[in-house]
């Protein structure tokens, strides 16, 4: 508990406070031009650094030709990929910087409002990947993804805009690893859309009230609710409508190998909470997207680590360069 | 200073918000009892006026409570922007 504290101690007040403000209400952010609203892109010194060949620089002064992409979760923002370390030690080490450190791989770490709907963050970083690959100091051979939660959908949802709009940076894309992202919902969100659907029918003026402040909350918190990657699922529909999941069918995508890295509640593997509360957010039938055949050989359980330490634990990076070791030989 | 002035526009806008779901429950609330009474014929077209005057009467006090929300943000648009200004000279 005591390391729990001190993790969050950590990490800066004002951009929690910011990030989880984005991950609320973001979209009524962007909406109302409000100065709050977190742009996507790579920041440095909490401040967003507009593309050029300089400004890579630099974010990283040494690029090599394989990069790291990592995409935070919901309400996150890159800070939590940091390790918890001792108190008043200022340097985190991450998996971005073990995987300089240990292949070579210049890590980016982007930074997005987490209330946007995940097409319109997806459709944005495949924006932002394109821009990357025609300002980088260096010719890009090979991506490595990292997304935590959100992170993985938006970066899925961003090949599907990649493809579309026949960019090429995602065919560098080599490897994916979604840790506990929500492939099909998750039950938190599923509670809340269930909560206010029942506050909202009692005809009562304080329930109605409760019920429309709980839907006040983003649009992408709703599109956790059952995996929207795409403008289809969501367009035209009414969000707050009672558990209705008008999610399309999105293919992987194709040259590169996808892996599901999945949290539970408890150490035991076999305990029936872990089928119940997954990683306390995504169920592990969301978390492995539905335990998918081609996928079968690429979904690893992580037995008691919670959703939030999926993106800061040594021993999913351990099972990275696994991964990636096995890949090299 | 732009971040301010991103909290300054989120205070006034939750302000207006919340006075505008409080004065819906305040007049959904008053109004039970009269709704109630609105069922009896006698006291139907006195209880519909008394209605009205509630509901004028709340109305105007949420109404009060956004003017003065609006006064608040525009007293704190000119001082923001007077910073602004000074800070813009010290860095010049």
């Amino acid at each position: 508990m005591e390391e729990k504290l001190q993790y969050w101690k950590n990490l800066s007040l004002g951009n929690l406070c910011l990030s989880f403000l984005n991950g609320a209400i973001g979209n009524f952010l962007k909406e109302t031009k409000n100065e709050l609203a977190i742009e996507m892109g790579f920041y440095l010194n909490n401040k967003l650094i507009p593309l050029s060949k300089k400004n890579i620089l630099k974010l990283t002064p040494e690029p090599t030709s394989k990069i790291c992409v990592l995409l935070h979760g919901l309400v996150c923002n890159e800070e939590l990929w940091n390790f918890p370390t001792e108190p008043n030690v200022t340097y985190n080490e991450n998996y971005g910087t073990l995987l300089q450190k240990d292949y070579g791989y210049t890590p980016l770490f982007v930074r997005y409002n987490t209330g946007l709907h995940v097409s319109e963050n997806g459709r944005t970083f495949s924006e932002l990947m394109h821009n990357l690959e025609s300002v980088y100091p260096k010719c890009i051979e090979e991506i490595v993804i990292i997304g935590h939660s959100m992170g993985g959908m938006v970066a899925k949802s961003g090949f599907h805009y990649a493809e579309l709009t026949n960019c090429f940076w995602q065919k560098k894309v080599s490897n994916v690893f979604y840790l506990g992202s929500p492939h099909m919902g998750s039950y938190v969100e599923k509670t809340a859309n269930i909560t206010s659907s029942i506050l909202s029918g009692i005809k009562n003026p304080i329930t109605k009230i409760i019920s429309d402040i709980i839907n006040i909350r983003s649009d992408g918190i709703k599109d956790m609710r059952f995996g929207n990657l795409i403008d289809e699922d969501w367009m035209g529909y009414d969000s707050n409508a009672f558990m209705e999941n008008n999610r399309n069918y999105v293919t992987l995508l194709k040259n590169a190998k996808h892996y599901m890295f999945i949290g539970t509640v408890s150490n035991d593997p076999e305990h029936i909470a872990n089928k119940v509360f997954g990683d306390f957010t995504v169920r592990m039938n969301s978390a492995s997207q539905g335990y998918h055949k081609s996928l079968k050989d690429h979904v690893k359980i992580f037995p008691g680590i919670k959703h939030l330490a999926l993106s800061h634990n040594p021993e999913v990076y351990n099972e990275i360069k696994k991964i990636l070791n096995r890949r090299t030989k | 200073m732009s971040k301010l002035q991103g909290i300054k526009d989120l205070v006034q806008t939750s302000i207006d918000q919340g006075a505008k779901s409080v004065e819906e429950i305040h007049k959904a609330i008053s109004n039970m009892p009269l709704n109630v009474l609105e069922k009896i014929d006698i006291l139907e077209s006195s209880v519909k006026m008394t209605k009205t005057i509630q509901e004028t009467s709340i109305g105007s006090i949420y109404d009060m409570i956004r003017k003065i929300n609006q006064e608040v943000g525009k007293i704190a648009d000119a001082v923001l922007k007077h910073v602004d200004k000074e800070e813009e000279k010290e860095n010049y």
